[in-house]
């Protein structure tokens, strides 16, 4: 089982300039936490999550219109292809200790974003595959969620 | 926000920091099943509801997590913030976090469980209200610790029997409704 038949395609974004306030409100008016930040290529250059942007707002004492997603984002990603075997990802999210990964064409560009959530949907689903196993998915969030990566299902 | 008032709800050794207490392998209290108590983190940091979001901002901050119980004047558990609710009130009301009071930002639905009540227990709780986290609360009502659906998949690997309530694809189950589009949505607002 590959990538692009577990990924999200319909994936809102951000550039480094636009302000948290701006990156706020994608993540409320799509519902999700974590924004991919693209340059003006589509490539992705970083990633942004409420839990920046609360941090951020914390240690700036500033209004999150006056913040940007530059300065609060973690530039360091971890992409996958949208070929690569969904083991490949998972791989990476236990060895990174990450729950979301950018997928990326063969330029680079943002085509659509990974999550542990995907998998564990599509394991769920109950197709006895053995690519994507119930424990397999298991582990990887057990991985991704140990104490020591600091998380506990929170991100 | 005074920094002498940060006080820290202490229920395990003095000072220890909570991931140690989720670190150590935990044995079963009784007859092969776990109790809430047996893998909870104990040691809880806590905010009341006078205070300003920068205090459980600076709580998740400095001890790295992402849920701060809301304490009353009883001292009692009436609320839940998490970094998401930090962000999304800082958006919404436009202000930095000093002049945003918690009760304004705080879920007030709050499912707690008691500290001798079965894992499985607190596991069908997080499922019927798709949440991820519970205060552990005594009988008095008092704060004892918490316990996350990461506790819990820790401990649901030795269930081999696929109708035990901690089989891996019963946690699964949980854990791919607890993050469905909308779950971060208020219970009040998902009707």
């Amino acid at each position: 089982m590959r990538v692009e038949e577990v990924m999200n395609r319909r994936v809102m974004v951000c550039g480094p300039n636009d302000s948290l306030g701006h990156a706020a409100q994608i993540m409320w008016d799509a519902d999700c936490g974590c924004v991919p930040v693209v340059d003006e290529g589509g490539k992705p250059v970083a990633m942004i999550t409420d839990r920046d942007i609360c941090i951020a707002a914390y240690t700036r004492g500033k209004t999150l219109s006056e913040l940007m997603v530059s300065g609060a984002a973690s530039h360091h990603i971890f992409t996958v292809r949208p070929d690569d075997e969904i083991a490949t990802a998972e791989q990476r999210m236990r060895q990174f200790r990450v729950r979301r990964l950018p997928v990326v064409d063969q330029e680079g560009k943002l085509v659509g974003i990974l999550s542990v959530n995907d998998l564990a949907r599509h394991a769920r689903a109950g197709q006895r595959r053995e690519e994507l196993s119930a424990e397999g998915v298991v582990k990887t969030l057990a991985a991704v969620c140990s104490p020591r990566a600091g998380c506990d299902l929170a991100r | 926000m005074s920094l002498q008032h940060a006080s820290v709800a202490t229920f395990a050794e003095e000072g220890a920091p909570p991931s140690e207490a989720v670190e150590v392998e935990a044995e079963p209290t009784r007859g092969g099943a776990f109790l809430v108590s047996d893998v909870m983190t104990p040691l809880v940091y806590s905010c009341s509801l006078g205070d300003t979001l920068d205090r459980p901002a600076r709580l998740m901050w400095e001890h790295d997590c992402g849920a701060i119980p809301v304490l009353d004047e009883r001292q009692h558990t009436v609320g839940m913030i998490t970094d998401r609710d930090i962000c999304m009130a800082a958006y919404i009301q436009g202000r930095p976090l000093a002049h945003i009071a918690v009760a304004s930002a705080a879920s007030k639905h709050v499912y707690s469980v008691l500290p001798g009540a079965p894992l499985s227990e607190a596991h069908h709780l997080m499922k019927m209200h798709r949440v991820r986290r519970l205060p552990v609360v005594d009988i008095g009502g008092n704060l004892v610790g918490m316990l996350s659906l990461a506790d819990v998949l820790r401990h649901s690997g030795g269930s081999l029997d696929l109708h035990h309530p901690l089989h891996v694809e019963n946690v699964l189950t949980t854990l791919a409704d607890a993050f469905r589009p909308g779950a971060s949505r208020r219970p009040e607002d998902r009707g």
